[in-house]
């Protein structure tokens, strides 16, 4: 039973991801086990962050039946403290489930609590520009501040997974998306296997803390209109469920390429140690910015 | 079959780490593979660097007789792409993990990238930025600072060729490796998917490397230990260092700190000044950070 934990930016399409992943039966997503309320004492969510319901359950009107995160796990994981993740992830029946809190911080406490976790870890990288601009939309902040957000991040991430000696891979979204089999090549080399997508990508299937709204449009027994209506981003999904996605397609995507400009990007690299930090992570900057 | 790459510095105790595990009878080491004279064209060693014969056999006086590198692996290795040729290699090697220990990252991204089908995974292996360059002080002339920028530029380059290669790593700091084995062992049954179990010995006829540290064969079944004191000596009369308390530090799985501390003999030979001079280097601190090491403890200890 191994543990995989998603780390990254808010952004970073951690949610899609999993989800995708997560269509083969092997692979279970759990969502971002971190802003459950048993754990807040040790993840420091902020209180309107904290959530103890389904969202995939939630979206389809069911979440007071979910059969994993309901009254009784909440109530286990209270009494054993960070120990309560055993708990969760006793839920997950597959040999690999997907943690997608995204938070270094949060997989070293778990990590260090948890001797026998078998833990690994997936960097799932985005890039600078892309984060910049929807965190500075999100929380109204200049792209300078935003970025500085990113290389906290990311540096965090390969310092943790470094000092904790867990097995890490990174993922470039972007790459990801635009190669499909070298990734999954990538993603085979830590599961041992080549997902497959077997199983559908239905309510009553996943269950997951948390999350994207916009990566579970279009799941088989979700209210749509009642998605819609939160103002999610629909590329999301799309960007995954398009197993050969062309560069003219995911542009079209990428809202960040054509609403910054050439200042917009310079601002980005100008901050120390942005550069420097997406070399660590494989990317090639060069060839983004002139994609 | 898997292939893990050792990735780091020389200095960083791959070959006596590559012993050790070898013990698993599930674990070969191969040794420096990027040594071998049919892959220069794709490695860049120098002529001095390369060699063809099995040292673990030459050690034991059976060069001749080795099953591993010997002639006919050579004309199989000859011919065809890097991938065929690497996989001629791999093939010798039975167990279900065999490790490269060419430390050369360069060299692991061409075989990576021109081999699609490998199952490929990389053990990023750390040595203290004062032990390395005190090493490189000895061997090569350079001065600390200098040796400091290349042990940053090493681990730098080794991470991103890592990160963009796209295949799983773990990174291993020598030091705490050797002072807490199990926490050693315990990271390395997750990238191998099991704990090692050291019930082969380490033995000539057991046990084919290219290249490799001198001092990390000491004590193995079989080596004529004259004939290695004697290369040990010819190596460092050549200049180059090699210590034989490697094979000592890896083979105690209980070592303490004080003893640890009486085989790294950078910690009595560096002044104050010379260990902030390596520190002032810059990006060695923060090369440092993405190693996992928590230079302020080891600097204390």
């Amino acid at each position: 039973m191994r543990t995989v934990f998603i780390l990254g930016t808010a952004f970073c399409g951690s949610t899609a991801f999993a989800r995708e992943l997560a269509r083969d039966p092997r692979i279970d997503t759990m969502g971002e086990t971190d802003r459950l309320s048993p754990f807040r004492t040790w993840s420091g969510q902020a209180p309107e962050r904290v959530s103890d319901s389904c969202r995939i359950c939630a979206m389809a009107g069911r979440e007071r039946d979910c059969p994993v995160f309901n009254p009784s796990l909440i109530a286990e994981a209270t009494e054993a403290g960070l120990g309560g993740y055993a708990a969760v992830r006793r839920r997950f029946a597959a040999p690999i489930a997907l943690d997608g809190s995204k938070n270094p911080w949060w997989m070293r406490q778990v990590v260090l609590s948890a001797p026998g976790l078998d833990p690994a870890a997936i960097i799932l990288a985005r890039l600078p520009w892309a984060y910049a601009h929807s965190d500075s939309q999100a929380g109204g902040y200049d792209l300078a501040t935003a970025v500085v957000a990113w290389r906290e991040v990311y540096q965090g991430a390969l310092q943790i997974a470094a000092d904790l000696g867990i097995p890490t891979l990174v993922i470039r979204y972007e790459d990801f998306i635009l190669n499909r089999s070298a990734g999954n090549a990538a993603v085979s080399r830590l599961f041992g296997f080549t997902p497959e997508a077997t199983r559908p990508v239905a309510v009553g299937l996943h269950h997951a803390i948390g999350g994207n709204l916009g990566a579970f449009l279009g799941m088989s027994g979700i209210d749509e209109t009642a998605v819609r209506a939160t103002q999610v981003d629909p590329g999301e999904a799309f960007k995954l469920q398009a197993q050969h996605l062309r560069s003219e397609e995911l542009a079209l995507v990428e809202r960040w390429r054509g609403e910054l400009d050439a200042a917009d990007f310079a601002q980005v690299l100008s901050v120390p140690g942005v550069s420097e930090t997406a070399g660590l992570l494989g990317y090639d900057l060069v060839r983004h910015l002139a994609r | 079959m898997r292939t893990i790459f050792l990735v780091g510095t020389a200095y960083s105790g791959s070959t006596a780490l590559s012993r050790e595990f070898a013990r698993d009878p599930r674990i070969d080491m191969m040794g420096e593979i990027d040594r071998l004279s049919v892959f220069q064209p794709w490695s860049g060693r120098e002529d001095a660097h390369i060699e063809n014969r099995c040292r673990v056999c030459f050690m034991g006086e059976q060069t001749d007789a080795c099953p591993v590198f010997n002639g006919e692996l050579a004309a199989e290795a000859s011919q065809g792409s890097l991938a065929e040729r690497y996989a001629a290699v791999r093939r010798r090697f039975p167990a279900q993990i065999a490790l490269d220990g060419s430390k050369n990252p360069n060299w692991m991204r061409s075989v990576v990238a021109e081999s699609p089908g490998m199952q490929a995974a990389a053990i990023v292996l750390a040595r203290l930025p004062w032990a390395f360059a005190h090493s490189v002080r000895d061997a090569d002339g350079l001065d600390l600072s200098q040796g400091a920028a290349r042990w940053r530029d090493a681990y730098q380059s080794t991470l991103r060729i890592v990160a963009d290669l796209g295949i799983p790593s773990l990174v291993i700091r020598y030091e705490d490796f050797l002072m807490n084995r199990a926490d050693g062992e315990a990271a390395v049954s997750r990238l191998f998917g099991f704990r090692p179990q050291p019930t082969r010995p380490a033995a000539v006829g057991v046990h084919h490397a290219i290249g490799g540290n001198l001092g990390g064969f000491v004590g193995m079944r079989g080596v004529d230990e004259r004939a290695l004191e004697k290369s040990i000596s010819g190596e460092a009369r050549a200049g180059n260092y090699e210590n034989p308390n490697d094979a000592f530090k890896v083979q105690n799985p209980a070592l303490r700190t004080d003893e640890l501390v009486l085989t790294e003999r950078w910690r009595g030979e560096l002044t104050v000044a010379e260990f902030s001079a390596i520190l002032h280097v810059p990006g060695v601190w923060e090369t440092g950070r993405l190693l996992g090491y928590d230079l302020l403890y080891h600097l204390t200890r």
